[in-house]
């Protein structure tokens, strides 16, 4: 073994550290589940978690899709400076504790904020409510479709857009032919990290909607509860996770690999 | 002198002040000028996406700008086509439907239907025909600048500004490439404007010629007035040093 190869090893294995510290855990949790993963799946607790996870992060992805799009083109096509601050503020829901999220969002939308006040004197607010859920799913999940969406409309050559403009075209016309076409690939990978993100979503739940089942309590949040009774069950539910994941991930990876040329 | 194109503008675009005032264009006028001169980004300015400080741009009795009585027609108003030098063509869609992305630019169903017309005419005055449903990214770069310029001119527009038209081609087309825009430039009623920087093409795509330098017009004339009676080192070289025989 030559002098060179024996210290790329030596950085390989110490890099292969990391690798195997990160893969490990989630390795050993599918494999110790093994059969037991029907049987968890069958607990009470698991159908109506996945039915509202689904519901939920399906309800907050199309709103951060509906509203997201036009945004991250707008800040995508402006050059002003706050176009530019705004954007990197957009991005605070990545930085920020989801915990933190959650009092925000309860300060904010709960039984006992100004909004509540002024608008349901009854005192009826979103807090601890499926919608709550969406909230919170929306709020952490949106910088990461904008953030994919804005480099998505950034890739595309500006001269496109002026031509288009002295042909005549509106910025509607300019936006849905050229802006959404080119931008697809990109836009449905952010759309599934973002939705991976609002399966995942935990902190900010628990904090503006609660734990309760059928209502607030969502797969993340029914391992919590699991944890405490049925390790199994937890488990089961901890692997549809994974799996979803995985094939969100591998998504991304295909749409990514495609628009390279 | 009816549908000339007049321009003079002024503007500041980073470090450079783009200060021209234009011979009076009716035929092709080839804007030549070393890099960073200000070439494109004069297209840019009378395009209105480059903003301008002071000046007047006008074709006919048409006034797209006027800085004195604050005209500033906006950008899809000023009916100015633009090719720019990738041709900005739309990825991945076929020739159709690109020229049916500007028949659909249309503002009213007459429109469309006029821009329609023509984009079948000059399909087959610029022999697309045959390319119809090829994607654009599949065709060459001559053929592209082709497909842009039907895609331009279908729209009736009141000059054409070309960037660098041949710049993206390869040494083997450009030759032909140069030959065919030279001859379909002489029959163009519309005032047009090329930007080269290369004195070949410059040479063979109009009779007249504009230096930029440094955002200024430093001369204009004839290829021969230029290479007679050089105003700049520039057009010296410019003129007296062709790579190779234009045609």
């Amino acid at each position: 073994m030559t002098k060179w190869r024996r210290q790329h090893l030596v950085l390989a294995g110490i890099g292969g550290l990391l690798a195997l510290y990160l893969f490990a855990p989630l390795v050993v949790l599918v494999a110790s589940t093994g059969e037991g993963f029907f049987h968890g799946l069958a607990h009470p607790l698991v159908w109506p978690a996945l039915k509202l996870s689904l519901s939920t992060t399906l309800t907050s992805l199309a709103v951060v899709v509906t509203l997201g799009t036009p945004l991250a083109w707008v800040l995508a096509r402006s050059s002003s400076r706050g176009a530019r601050v705004l954007e990197s503020l957009l991005q605070l829901p990545v930085v920020v504790p989801p915990a933190v999220a959650g009092v925000a969002l309860l300060l904010t939308f709960g039984r006992r904020s100004l909004l509540s006040a002024a608008f349901s004197p009854d005192g009826w607010s979103p807090s601890f409510t499926s919608l709550a859920v969406v909230m919170a799913e929306t709020f952490v999940s949106a910088p990461f479709f904008l953030q994919a969406a804005i480099s998505a409309f950034r890739r595309i050559d500006g001269n496109l857009v002026t031509v288009a403009r002295t042909l005549g075209a509106s910025p509607l016309r300019i936006f849905f032919s050229i802006g959404l076409p080119l931008a697809a690939p990109g836009l449905l990978a952010g759309g599934a990290t973002s939705w991976a993100r609002a399966l995942g979503e935990f902190g900010a739940t628990l904090m503006f909607a609660g734990n309760l089942e059928g209502r607030t309590q969502t797969l993340p949040l029914a391992i919590y509860t699991a944890l405490e009774t049925d390790l199994k069950v937890a488990q089961s539910i901890s692997v549809v996770l994974i799996v979803a994941a995985l094939a969100l991930l591998l998504l991304v990876r295909l749409v990514t690999k495609e628009r390279s040329p | 002198m009816t549908n000339g194109l007049s321009v003079q503008l002024r503007g500041q675009v980073g470090s450079l002040t783009v200060d021209v005032t234009l011979p009076p264009v009716t035929k092709t006028l080839v804007i030549i000028g070393p890099n960073g001169a200000g070439k494109s980004t004069l297209l840019s300015m009378m395009l209105g996406v480059k903003p301008v400080v002071s000046g007047r741009l006008s074709i006919g009795a048409q006034v797209l700008f006027d800085s004195a009585t604050g005209v500033s027609a906006p950008v899809e108003e000023r009916r100015l086509a633009w090719v720019p030098q990738d041709s900005g063509l739309i990825p991945q869609r076929t020739v159709q439907q690109n020229l049916e992305f500007a028949v659909r630019c249309g503002a009213t169903e007459a429109e469309r239907e006029e821009r329609r017309t023509r984009s079948v005419a000059l399909m087959q005055q610029l022999e697309l025909a045959r390319f119809v449903d090829r994607d654009v990214r599949t065709l060459s770069g001559g053929e592209r600048q082709r497909v842009a310029l039907a895609r331009a001119l279908c729209t009736g527009p009141r000059a054409l500004l070309m960037d660098e038209p041949l710049a993206a081609l390869d040494v083997s087309s450009r030759r032909e490439v140069r030959a065919f825009l030279a001859t379909w430039l002489e029959q163009l009623t519309i005032p047009t404007l090329v930007v080269s920087h290369d004195a070949d093409d410059a040479r063979v795509l109009g009779q007249h010629l504009a230096v930029l330098e440094a955002g200024r017009l430093t001369q204009h004339g004839t290829w021969s007035e230029l290479a007679a009676a050089p105003a700049s080192s520039f057009v010296r070289e410019f003129t007296g040093a062709p790579s190779i025989a234009a045609r």
